[in-house]
């Protein structure tokens, strides 16, 4: 039983940094240039809500992570991130310009779309079947080839709309 | 240089028009270097800060990780997403290639064929077809043609345009009619340059070097807050050009050496957030040494003047946008032979375009354009005034069927109606009704479906059928018999467009492993109906019973090929290119079928069946170095020996190219260029043998 639980726990652990390997800094410069390109573009400070569900050691895990990584603050086009830790049950609150959704928050992730439609707060994910779901607007992914997803019924709801020659650069749904 | 696989009916024969030079030209032109040094030194003294946006070709390209383009079908797109076989050049190809013009920069690109008749005089063609006034190439810079009707023939030398301001240059191979229109069937040739609005560009470089070369370049732009934003440029220079070689003494006698001064002005405007307004106007004077189309060489006078504007809105119903411009030219020739010809011309194009380019749902995308052509020529050559009208529509559609297939297809319809008014010369037959009641209706077509079956590979099937429109002097050419020779010349007003059907297979694939990225393409070309300027095409009897030289359709070409080619870069600076192009062209033709030599287009015989590119650099800190290679096989050309054409076999020859560039401070690069280091004299055309160079220069970049 001792070995089982070590074996959980090493498990969980890979797991946990297997996911923080996926987010990098250029994922996130690459969501900066993105939000650059709506149509009333972001620029300056922009506070980044990153998403977790308190008491789930993954989620928790994961926000910790990407506020490590974003640090202070990250710059990129015209814009620097400041990262807020947001709970997805106080989400209607935060005081957030994007919310940042990590993957892994799978059924939970419709509150959000709900506050970012209710709030207009662009919703930007790499879990490119939440953007495929309508659960968020934005999916970003660089590896192994830069891809944009956007979907547009959850953009139009969340009133992150794009100009016509960025929508004909990019994959929508 | 790391440019790899991706990224004139008879003379412009302007030889007919003689004339001495009108001196206000020439003092033109030698005011524009003194010009060139005054907005240097002025640049120099005022540094203008300006903060470039994110929002733009470089903000895309930063974003996607690779360049982007319109010119593939009008709609903006990621390069390798582009249902043709396009090659782009970059401002760092440019500047590590050393080049001072765009046909030097064009040499090491797979499947384009360069011929340099002069210092200031080459022909550039895609995949044979090349000659002297090679009317089958569309260039444009920033979408405005920079051809001449006349022909059908782009002056390189004097496109208003410096190497400094070019963000890009889009070579597309193959025809491309149904975005274009006429011209556009080898190829098309997008010159790009930075945008004021987005762009921030403050440079000047001065150059010297053998040859006796003097020039230089200035670029400046300045923004008013996001809203607007102006791009200021101008450039000269003078050289002596290649020492005649083996040429007649009337053609050594009739070149003189390159002047050129070049000026332009950009201004871009954000009216609302989401319309924009452009207003472009440029000015060329030139003195230059050219081939013409008979293998006579002479020298041309030119100014052109180009005003453009348009104005583009993202509406709910789409980007629509309204462009219009018109170019005029002034040209006269100096060449003793052409006594009895007047020698100058005054053309005017005016073209306006409409369009409307919307994205339909999550996965189509449709182009709809409206165009309005009008061209004259107005000289002694024509015997009065020639010119067409021109009325297209077109319509794209792409079809993103999976994220791995699209599919784009593309039509266009164009009527031309032809109008002359003047004299016809005796003998054609024709008479003012048989011009002005002249015209063709022709459809072309791009078709094009990439397949990305993995991120790192990439098909693409592409059928085409393109049009190449006769030239004005095709249709209109009107010299009696006695003026240059015993025979009349005329054009002919029935005369067919050349149709352009072509057939392509690429595959691109990376390879993350060493930093590189290939091509493999095949393709077959049929041309039909191809078209003899009149000086070239088969002699006649006139209806005096004078013999006539008449322009017509000669018969058709078949042209197949295959390019191969790898490009990439290292971690540690290390940069390469290399590949190999391959071309056949059969014509079956009734041109030169007698025992001399009348036309200069042999096009079986007239192209490199075998060219292979090479390119290695290394940037290290502040410095950079780059060798350039080009090999190709032996050609046929033409040289006009008094009163006939002389075939002429151009050997196979290798040509290496080599540059150093070492940034001295943030402001100030220096860098020494060496064209054809390997021999000082190199016989690359039937013209004088293209001599050793090397220019220094020094760029100021602020």
């Amino acid at each position: 039983m001792k070995f089982l639980t070590i074996g959980a726990v090493a498990l969980c652990v890979l797991y946990a940094a297997a996911a923080q390997a996926q987010l990098t800094r250029v994922d996130l410069q690459l969501v900066a240039r993105v939000l650059g390109f709506l149509e009333k573009p972001l620029t300056g400070t922009v506070r980044l809500g990153i998403v977790y569900i308190p008491g789930d050691d993954q989620s928790v895990h994961e926000a910790d992570s990407i506020m490590t990584l974003l640090g202070t603050g990250l710059s990129a086009g015209n814009l620097l991130f400041a990262p807020v830790r947001v709970r997805i049950d106080q989400a209607a609150a935060a005081q957030v310009d994007v919310f940042f959704l990590p993957e892994g928050l799978a059924d939970h992730a419709k509150q959000i779309s709900d506050v970012a439609k209710l709030r207009k707060i662009p919703c930007v994910t790499l879990d490119i079947a939440q953007v495929r779901n309508g659960i968020c607007a934005i999916g970003v992914r660089v590896l192994p080839k830069i891809e944009i997803y956007v979907n547009r019924t959850a953009a139009e709801d969340d009133d992150t709309t794009f100009g016509s020659v960025f929508r004909m650069m990019i994959t929508e749904f | 240089m790391p440019i790899g696989p991706w990224t004139t009916p008879v003379v412009r024969r302007r030889s007919h028009m003689r004339g001495p030079v009108p001196s206000r030209r020439l003092v033109g032109i030698a005011s524009i270097p003194r010009l060139v040094l005054a907005v240097m030194a002025l640049m120099l003294a005022a540094r203008s800060p300006v903060t470039a946006q994110d929002i733009d070709y470089r903000g895309l390209e930063q974003m996607f990780g690779e360049p982007v383009t319109q010119s593939a079908t009008g709609e903006p797109q990621r390069a390798g997403y582009a249902p043709v076989n396009m090659v782009i050049i970059t401002q760092d190809d440019i500047r590590r290639s050393g080049a001072t013009s765009i046909p030097d920069v064009l040499q090491f690109v797979a499947g384009v064929d360069v011929r340099t008749y002069g210092v200031a005089d080459a022909e550039v063609g895609i995949r044979g077809y090349n000659q002297p006034y090679n009317p089958r190439l569309l260039v444009l810079v920033n979408g405005r043609q920079v051809y001449s009707d006349d022909y059908g023939h782009v002056s390189w030398f004097t496109i208003p345009v410096q190497m400094e301001e070019i963000r890009q240059i889009e070579v597309i191979k193959g025809p491309n009619s149904a975005l274009y229109g006429f011209n556009a069937v080898s190829g098309v040739i997008n010159i790009i340059t930075y945008s004021p609005l987005y762009d921030s560009i403050n440079t000047a470089t001065l150059r010297g070097g053998t040859q006796n070369y003097a020039g230089g370049s200035a670029v400046t732009t300045a923004r008013v807050g996001d809203k607007a934003g102006l791009r200021l440029s101008l450039g000269g220079l003078e050289a002596s050009d290649f020492a005649p070689g083996n040429l007649t003494e009337t053609d050594a006698a009739n070149r003189r050496s390159p002047l050129i001064g070049t000026f332009n002005i950009d201004g871009r405007a954000r009216i609302t957030p989401n319309v924009e307004l452009i207003l472009e106007g440029s000015m060329a004077d030139g003195r230059l040494a050219e081939k013409n189309l008979d293998g006579a060489f002479d020298t041309s006078y030119s100014r052109d003047n180009s005003l453009r504007a348009e104005i583009t809105a993202d509406t709910p119903i789409g980007v629509l946008k309204l462009n219009a411009y018109r170019n005029e030219e002034l040209v006269s020739i100096g060449a003793a032979t052409l006594a009895n010809v007047t020698a100058s011309v005054k053309e005017d194009v005016y073209v306006v375009q409409a369009s409307d380019l919307v994205k339909l749902g999550a996965d189509h995308t449709v182009r709809v354009g409206l165009e309005y052509r009008d061209n004259t020529a107005t000289g002694g050559f024509v015997n009065g005034t020639i010119g067409y009208q021109v009325l297209a529509g077109s319509v794209m559609w792409d079809w993103r069927i999976s994220p791995e297939l699209s599919v784009t297809n593309a039509l266009r319809v164009d009527n031309l109606r032809l109008r002359y008014s003047g004299t016809p010369v005796e003998g054609s037959g024709f008479t003012l009704a048989d011009y002005n009641n002249a015209g063709f209706t022709v459809a072309s077509f791009n078709s094009g479906l990439v397949f990305q079956p993995t991120h790192k590979d990439t098909f693409r099937l592409m059928a085409a059928r393109g049009v190449q429109a006769p030239s004005l002097v095709d249709f209109g050419l009107q010299i009696p018999a006695g003026a240059l020779g015993a025979a009349a010349v005329a054009g002919n007003p029935d005369v067919h467009p050349t149709l352009v059907y072509n057939l392509e297979l690429d595959y691109d694939r990376e390879i993350p492993a060493i930093g590189s990225t290939s091509r493999a393409s095949v393709f077959y070309q049929r041309n039909e109906d191809l078209i003899s300027e009149p000086f070239s095409s088969p002699p006649v009897v006139g209806t005096t019973g004078i013999p006539l030289l008449l322009a017509s359709n000669v018969g058709h070409g078949d042209a197949m090929g295959a390019e191969f080619g790898v490009r990439g870069h290292s971690t540690t600076g290390v940069r390469w290119n290399l590949s190999y192009s391959f071309v056949v062209t059969v014509d079956s033709t009734t041109l030169n079928e007698g025992p001399v030599s009348t036309s200069p287009a042999s096009y079986t015989d007239s192209v490199p069946r075998h060219v292979v590119v090479a390119g290695i650099g290394y940037t290290k800190d502040r410095l950079e170095l780059d060798l350039m290679a080009r090999w190709q096989s032996s050609y046929l050309d033409f040289q006009f020996a008094g009163t006939t054409l002389r075939p002429v076999e151009v050997p196979n020859y290798i040509l290496l190219n080599g540059r150093i560039g070492y940034r001295l401070t943030d402001t100030f690069t220096v860098a020494a260029t060496v064209r054809q280091f390997n021999i000082s004299r190199l016989m690359q055309t039937a013209g004088p043998p293209v001599e050793r160079s090397a220019i220094v220069s020094v760029n100021a970049h602020f």
